[in-house]
């Protein structure tokens, strides 16, 4: 039976890291590891033998190394989790062990130091009653009538044009070609276009002008300026002619009054702009709550006296641009064009880890103070809101999550979303002045 | 062929079986697939030349092959021969 403790040595001087010493004697790495390969010889299977009857010396010839290098991680495990139980150690991420580090001594014994990152020990500052200043304004009746203008243009209906052809409220269904020296250098079918929405690099003047007044079959050409992704190498950036072929055109017939308050299902005028004010109001106020929480908690990270580990900011950084040149890769960026960016982008990246480490830590700290837990009901609960608005369902969403190890990010998101709303709610509102 | 390339021949295929690893704890034996024309005393002197080790016995025996069919066809893996090598004492070889 192989010892469940290991000789190790926690040097914890230094604020937010613990500096771990592990030793372990040749007679029992030899004994450990010798179990090992009894253990591999019993589920190993080689041609020859009977399954589970290969000799541990020949499993030893064929896979030691393996065995070995398994035997050293169990005792960094074993020490590691001895050296966070024995001294009371909350630690911010796994330690990381460099490869070339996992090498047996001369004398056939093991030994290895490696760092965690601690948790950094802080006190929050006082976060109930904190006064905060409201920006809600009331909604004006200028507000009220955009909106609903808004939804009159949203809910025209398209007429085809008459002999005055295509005016300012209309839509046309067109094919457009940009043709460099006579050639088409790039073509676009069924687009719709109104005359104020020009394709990109064409004059929004000129296309006015050409589009105003068409009707069906017929064709329209401008000036424009070739867009840069065009695959014609030679005719990037140059001048060219926009053709635009009309297939259809409409005119956008907005509702009557009549029309539009039966289908927003009110009585009349004054119900419509009642239930338009009441959903600004609502839209306002949510959006001021928004801002309210997150000032808070950004007023909360900014006033806690709090050391990050240096080593595990570095790593945050490095994640967050590895990250970001990853998603350059994708976009197609090329690689020296990345590595320049990537330079350029280290300090916000930095900072954004930093502010993030801050955030994650202070909501930790103040769940656990206020006794904010996230619930498997809750977790539950946001599968099932998740499933619903991606129209899926439940055990869709859950294996998702499982596997690609979001259920704790999304704990860590529940439990924000607490700790914003207990900010909230303790806070003094003024009204605003 | 020269000597030596039959020497390196005779010994190019250890048997490494669960039989073979009890037979090498028990008595310090060493099986071998070996061609079918080889002779116990050149095999003696390939283990020795070869691995300089001191051999006490060489034991050999033709193996049947195995009975094959593939459909319709009817065939036969070939005949082998197994050398069983006993090493004297202190001597060992690293087959693998």
């Amino acid at each position: 039976m192989p010892p469940s403790t290991v000789q190790v040595n926690v040097d914890t001087s230094e604020a937010s890291l613990a500096k771990v010493s592990l030793s372990i004697p040749p007679e029992e790495f030899e004994q450990e590891y010798k179990g090992a390969l009894r253990k591999v010889s019993r589920n190993v299977t080689m041609k020859g033998f009977r399954p589970g009857k290969v000799p541990p010396a020949l499993i030893e010839k064929r896979m030691g190394e393996q065995v070995q290098k398994d035997v050293m991680e169990e005792f960094v495990r074993r020490a590691y989790k001895q050296a966070l139980d024995e001294n009371d150690l909350s630690p911010l991420s796994h330690p990381r062990v460099p490869n070339e580090a996992m090498t047996r001594g001369e004398d056939g014994g093991f030994s290895l130091d490696f760092e965690i990152s601690l948790k950094p020990k802080f006190e929050l500052p006082e976060y109930k009653n904190q006064v905060i200043e409201s920006e809600l304004e009331p909604v004006l009746p200028e507000q009220v009538e955009a909106t609903i203008e808004q939804l009159r243009r949203e809910r025209a209906t398209p007429e085809p044009v008459g002999d005055e052809g295509l005016g300012e409220q209309g839509m046309a269904v067109c094919d457009v070609a940009f043709l460099y020296e006579g050639e088409p250098v790039l073509e676009r079918t069924g687009l719709r276009l109104g005359i104020h929405t020009p394709p990109p690099g064409v004059d929004p003047q000129a296309f006015e002008e050409a589009l105003s007044g068409c009707r069906d079959e017929e064709v329209r050409e401008c000036p424009v300026t070739l867009p840069e992704y065009i695959e014609t190498e030679e005719a990037r950036g140059k001048e060219g002619i926009c053709r635009i072929t009309v297939n259809e055109a409409y005119d956008l017939v907005p509702p009557s009054d009549e029309e539009l308050w039966a289908l927003l299902e009110v009585s009349d005028a004054e119900a419509l702009e009642t239930r338009i004010k009441e959903k600004l109001e609502e839209a306002a106020e949510k959006r001021e709550r928004d801002r309210i929480e997150a000032a808070l908690l950004d007023r909360l990270i900014e006033e806690t006296d709090l050391a990050l580990p240096a080593p595990m900011l570095e790593e945050q950084t490095e994640i967050r641009l590895r990250n970001l040149a990853e998603e350059m890769v994708r976009q197609g960026v090329p690689p020296e064009t990345i590595k320049d960016q990537l330079e350029e982008q280290r300090e916000t990246a930095r900072e954004d880890a930093e502010k993030g480490m801050r955030a994650l830590l202070i909501v930790e700290a103040l769940g656990e103070k206020e006794g904010l837990l996230v619930t498997e009901d809750e977790i539950n609960a946001e599968l099932e809101n998740i499933a619903s608005r991606n129209e899926t369902s439940v055990e869709e969403v859950r294996k998702y999550y499982v596997e690609n190890g979001l259920i704790q990010q999304m704990s860590i998101e529940l439990l924000e979303r607490k700790v914003r709303r207990f900010l909230y709610d303790q806070a003094e509102i003024k009204e605003p002045s | 062929m020269s000597s030596i390339d039959r020497m390196y021949r005779l010994v190019a295929r250890p048997v490494i079986t669960e039989k073979g690893s009890m037979d090498q704890a028990d008595r310090n034996a060493y099986h071998f697939r070996v061609p079918l024309d080889a002779n116990k005393v050149e095999i003696r002197q390939a283990v020795e030349r070869v691995f300089g080790v001191k051999v006490t016995a060489v034991n050999t025996s033709r193996v049947r092959g195995k009975s094959r069919r593939r459909g319709w066809v009817a065939g036969q893996r070939p005949d082998w021969k197994k050398a069983r090598v006993t090493l004297g004492e202190g001597h060992t070889i690293d087959v693998l």
